[in-house]
This record gives C-alpha cells, structure tokens and sequence, in this order.
C-alpha cells in the first residue's frame, strides 16, 4: 500500500491519477477541486445570494459545507439552505432533521417546502393512489426542482446550489444520449445556466469534478454527519446507466472523468443543433411558470396523476427556528 | 484466514482467501467504486491489507435518490 507523499497512511488512492491520499491531504486536495471549479466556471459572482439544495445526503451536505467553508466570510455574499420535502416517511423526515441539524452547526439559515403544501399531495399519497405505473424519480425530479427554484425566487437568490457530482452528471449525459433528447444536453454543461426567462434562477454544481466516491469519503473525513438512507421509490434508467458507468469506470479508470470532458468540449456543437428545434419561452396557461409549451411540466404531470392544483400562484415554505 | 465483515448493517465472520481489500470486494461481488472500507475502525485504499481477525466495515456510498 503506497503512501501518501506526506509519508501518512493513505485513506483513498485516486486510481486513474496513481496517487494515494491521507485523510488531511485528500480534504485539502478535494477542496482544492472544488474551488478551482467555481474560479474556471465563475459559478459565484459579487453580491450573490446563494441557496442551496440541501436533501441531508453526501453531496448537499457536502456542497453546503464547502460553500459555508469558502465564501462564509464574504459580507457581500449570502447563503441560504433549503430542503423540499417530497414527503417520504421514514426517509425524508430523517434527512430533513439530518439537514436542519447541519444548518444550524454552520450558521446557515434553512428552509423547507414541502410537495403536499405546494402541490396538494406528498409523494407517498401519490404512489399509493397512482393507478398508472409511473416512474417515481421522473415526476419527483420535475416537482423538486420546481420546488427549489421557485423557494430560490421567494428568497431573493440569484443563485442555486446543488450538489451534483462527477457520476451525477456522467448519468445524466449519457441517459440524454440513450433519449436522443439533444435539448435537454444543450442545456447542461459546467457553467451556470443562463437565464433566458427572469423566472428561473441559473443552477450552479461546484461538485461537478469530483466522483460520488470522493464526495461520500469527504463527508465522512469532514464529519458532515449526513444521512445514509436510500429512498425507498428509487428506480429507472438512471440506476442501469450508473451501475454500466461504475463498471467501466473499475476496468478503466478514469472513463467518467474523460467521457465529461468529452462532452464539454462537444457541448458548443450540440448547443448549436439544438438551437434550430429550439421554441419560444412562455408561460404555462394553468400557473405561469414560464415553459416552452402551453402547460409546463409540472402541471402536465399534476395533470397525469390526477392533482389539481388548489393553492394557485401560491407559495409556502417554512423557515427552521 | 477468519475475518468479521459488517455490511448493510449485518455483520457476519466468514472465511477468506482475499489478502486486500480490492480482492475482498471482488470476491462479494462488489463494485469498489460504490463502497468505503474500514478495516479495524481505520479508512483504507483498495489496496489496504487483509489479516487474520480483522474486522471489515463496508459503507455503501452511491446515491439512491
């Protein structure tokens, strides 16, 4: 077992690089990443109010950690933590007192919007009156990120934070492949998204270089004392694609790091071609979120598992005391 | 050799003819890319070392939504 170049025992050997880390070296090393990231993509401007997503896993622990850690002491930027409760019992209800625990050990404001407040139902009521088979992580994805960023809006930010890492995204380009759906890879990428319509607030992933392994071994070194449970829903393509990507990865390492780069550099291309498909931003007919179509997403969705909306134009969410 | 493995929350004591970690792993058929391993309260690399005793902790760390 190699050591580490300070002559320490080594806690992880990054594989494709050859190089082994002890604990300290590998939390230096990591955070090293992770603001190089926010400097090479200008993920974080002056006078930036920053929420973030934290659910209480690995990487939203992770991310708001780090983001406390490096600009904290930035009188001109503001962090803000915010947790959507799907309404998962006996899983969210623990991360969320996993999170609101964390929040308040880094000083950092939290809040919570929940799918039954907002939407009129929490995900566990939805599986169980769903007579259609749904595929629970593709209208829990649309309803939270609608969630995040309209809590992001009511709280003046003009930035959100998630905790997206290296895997995250590899999955996510290479399941866009698999659809064919060119739009949606136009729009990923390591800079912040652009905003085209005032109502959306441009996402930032600073952990984007780091692999989940990284991320999960930087909680645990870095005592961020998050929680570990699975969601009890979890299913799709996404967990094939990640399960191909982590084989690849083991027989040669290094593919997830090189396939994104890859993708970066095609990205211009990609952009390009999607442009000529691309419609027109409008509001949603039912809830004037803006959408590309005459009903968004999520109403379409809401509108597929049988919810009306009952708090039209509304908005709640809760601050932790 | 006789090693106690704790996994998912079950530990068991089995035997094994893995001297590391990586050959552990393989052998339980587990992705590395997926797990941190403690060997004897202590993170270790793939590459760490197995004896006689040694008491193996394995965390699983992909995400699961």
């Amino acid at each position: 077992m190699a050591s580490c170049s300070c002559g320490k025992k080594p806690v992880y050997e990054r594989k494709y690089e050859g190089n082994s880390y002890c604990a300290s070296c590998f939390k230096a090393q990591f955070e090293k990443r992770v603001k190089r990231t926010i400097r090479e993509h200008g993920l974080v401007g002056k006078n930036d109010t920053i929420v973030v997503g934290v659910s209480g896993g690995k990487d939203s622990s992770v991310v708001l950690m780090l983001m406390k850690k490096i600009f904290g002491k930035r009188p001109d930027i503001r962090i803000i933590a915010v947790s959507i409760d799907e309404g998962i019992r006996n899983y969210r209800d623990k991360s969320l007192e996993v999170t609101k625990k964390l929040a308040k050990r880094l000083g950092v404001e939290h809040y919570t919007a929940g799918f039954r407040e907002n939407l009129g139902k929490g995900l566990d009521e939805i599986m169980k009156r769903s007579h259609e088979k749904l595929n629970s992580c593709t209208f829990c994805g649309v309803f939270r990120r609608y969630l995040l960023n309209r809590a992001a809006r009511e709280l003046g930010a003009t930035k959100v934070c998630t905790g997206h890492n290296m895997d995250d995204e590899a999955q996510a380009v290479l399941i866009n492949y698999l659809k064919g759906d060119a739009k949606r890879l136009a729009r990923m990428g390591p800079n912040p998204s652009i905003a085209k319509n005032g109502k959306f607030i441009p996402r930032i992933k600073p952990l984007r270089d780091v692999p989940e392994k990284e991320s999960a071994l930087y909680a645990i070194l870095a005592g961020a004392g998050n929680y570990w449970g699975e969601c009890p829903y979890v299913s799709g393509i996404r967990f094939e694609v990640r399960d191909f990507l982590n084989e690849t990865e083991t027989r040669h390492p290094g593919t997830k790091f090189s396939f994104l780069r890859t993708f970066d550099s095609m990205l211009p291309v990609i952009r390009e071609t999607a442009k000529k498909t691309k419609k027109e931003i409008v509001e949603c007919g039912i809830c004037g979120e803006p959408c590309s179509g005459s009903v968004c997403k999520v109403c379409g969705l809401l509108d597929k598992l049988g919810i009306k909306l009952e708090r039209h134009g509304q908005f709640s969410i809760e601050k932790t005391r | 050799m006789k090693i106690k493995i704790e996994l998912a929350g079950k530990a068991k004591t089995t035997e094994t003819t893995s001297k590391t970690v990586d050959a552990l792993l393989k052998e339980l058929g587990i992705n590395s890319e997926t797990v941190i391993v403690s060997v004897n309260g202590e993170i270790v690399p793939e590459t760490g070392r197995l004896k006689e005793n040694d008491s193996v902790e394995i965390l699983k760390v992909v995400s699961g939504g």
